[in-house]
C-alpha cells in the first residue's frame, strides 16, 4: 500500500546505496531464517499465490482518495509469515518496477516499507490472537497498525534522504510527509477491512493456513 | 478481551484513521492520484478538495490499472498468469507428494 512514487534519480546516490544495503540485509536475514526453520514446498506455493494476488492488486488503482492502490502486504504476512513475506514484498516490488510502476532507485526503500507492513501485520495479528481476539477485528486492526508503520517509514525515507530537485526540505518536508502518511491511514482502513474479511473467510474453510503454532488461534471468543 | 471491546476498539481505530486521512487528503491536494499527490508534496504541496470517491472517473466503476500499464496490459497479465500457474502447480505437486 505505502509506496514511494517518485521518479528515477530523485534519491541521492548515497541514499540509494543505504536503503538498498539495508533491504539486502533484511532479505538475507529472511533467507537465513527460512533455511534455519525449514521451508515446505506447500509453503513456497502459498507464497507464490499471495505474491500473485499482491502483485495483481498492487496494479489496480481504486477510486478512493483521488486514486490509490492496495497491496495486501499484511495479508501476506499473516498467511506466510514475516520471512517468506519479506521475499514476497521484494518480488512484488521488482515485478512492479519491471512494468514501470515504481523506480528502480527506490527498490530498496520500497522493499523495506513492504517488509515493515508484512512484519507489522503478522506480529500485531498474532499478538491480538493471543489476547483471544476474533479473526476479523484482529486482522483488521493488525493491518491498520502494520500499514501505519509502513507509511511512517515511507514518509521518513524522503525526509532522511533528502530529495533532489524539490522545493522544500527538512522540517517543511516532514510536515508534508506527515500529511501524506495521514492520507495513507484511510487506505489502511480499506485494506484492513479487505484483509479482515479474507482472513475470516480463510479461517472458516482452511483454518490450518491461519494461526499455525498459535495456541490462541484455536479458539474463538464467543462471549459478548 | 470481550467481543464488544474488540469491535469498539476497531471502530475507534477506523474513525481516527478516517479523520486523519481526510485532513491529509485536503492538505496534500485533494482528489488527485497518488503519484501526482507525492509530486505535489515534494514541491511544497497544494490543498484541494474534491470527492473522496470517484466511481465515475472511467474504467470499471472507477477501478483502473496503474498508469504505466494502461497502454499495454499484456506483460502484466502474463506475469500474474505465470505466478498463478507456477504456484498452483507447485501446490498441486506438493499435495500429491505428501499423499503418496
Amino acid at each position: 500500500m505505502a509506496h514511494i512514487h517518485l521518479p528515477e534519480g530523485a534519491l541521492p546516490l548515497w541514499a540509494v546505496v543505504l536503503w538498498s544495503v539495508l533491504a539486502a540485509a533484511v532479505l538475507a536475514f529472511a533467507v537465513y531464517a527460512l533455511r534455519r526453520d525449514g521451508l515446505e514446498a506447500r509453503h513456497v506455493a502459498l507464497g507464490g499465490m499471495v505474491a500473485a494476488a499482491s502483485f495483481a492488486v498492487f496494479q489496480v488503482n481504486i477510486p478512493v482518495l483521488g486514486g490509490v492502490h492496495l497491496s495486501l502486504t499484511s495479508l501476506v504476512g499473516i498467511l506466510v509469515g514475516p520471512a517468506l513475506g519479506a521475499i514476497v514484498a521484494f518480488v512484488v516490488n521488482v515485478l512492479s518496477a519491471l512494468l514501470g510502476h515504481g523506480a528502480w532507485g527506490f527498490l530498496g526503500a520500497n522493499t523495506l516499507v513492504g517488509v515493515v507492513e508484512v512484519a507489522g501485520g503478522y506480529y500485531a495479528f498474532y499478538a491480538l490472537r493471543h489476547r483471544q481476539w476474533d479473526h476479523f477485528p484482529a486482522a483488521t486492526v493488525a493491518t491498520i497498525l502494520g500499514l501505519a508503520a509502513g507509511s511512517i517509514l515511507m514518509g521518513a525515507i524522503p525526509v532522511v534522504s533528502g530529495i533532489r530537485g524539490v522545493a522544500i526540505a527538512g522540517g517543511d518536508l516532514a510536515v508534508y510527509m506527515a500529511a501524506l502518511v495521514a492520507v495513507n491511514l484511510g487506505v489502511a482502513v480499506v485494506e484492513g477491512l479487505v484483509t479482515g474479511s479474507v482472513v475470516t473467510y480463510i479461517s472458516s474453510i482452511r483454518p490450518d493456513l491461519i494461526g499455525e503454532g498459535v495456541d490462541a488461534g484455536q479458539t474463538e471468543v464467543t462471549q459478548s | 478481551m470481550k467481543r464488544r471491546g474488540q469491535y469498539l476498539l476497531l471502530v475507534v481505530a477506523i474513525g481516527l484513521a478516517g479523520l486523519l486521512s481526510y485532513a491529509g487528503f485536503v492538505y496534500t491536494g485533494g482528489a488527485v492520484p497518488w503519484g501526482q499527490r507525492f509530486a505535489a508534496v515534494m514541491q511544497g504541496g497544494a490543498s484541494g478538495g474534491g470527492s473522496l470517491f470517484q466511481f465515475g472517473r472511467g474504467g470499471l466503476g472507477g477501478f483502473l490499472l496503474a498508469g504505466p500499464l494502461r497502454d499495454d496490459v499484456g506483460p502484466f497479465a502474463v506475469l500474474v498468469l505465470a505466478l498463478v500457474v507456477v504456484s498452483v502447480g507447485l501446490y498441486w505437486w506438493s499435495s500429491r507428494s505428501e499423499s503418496t
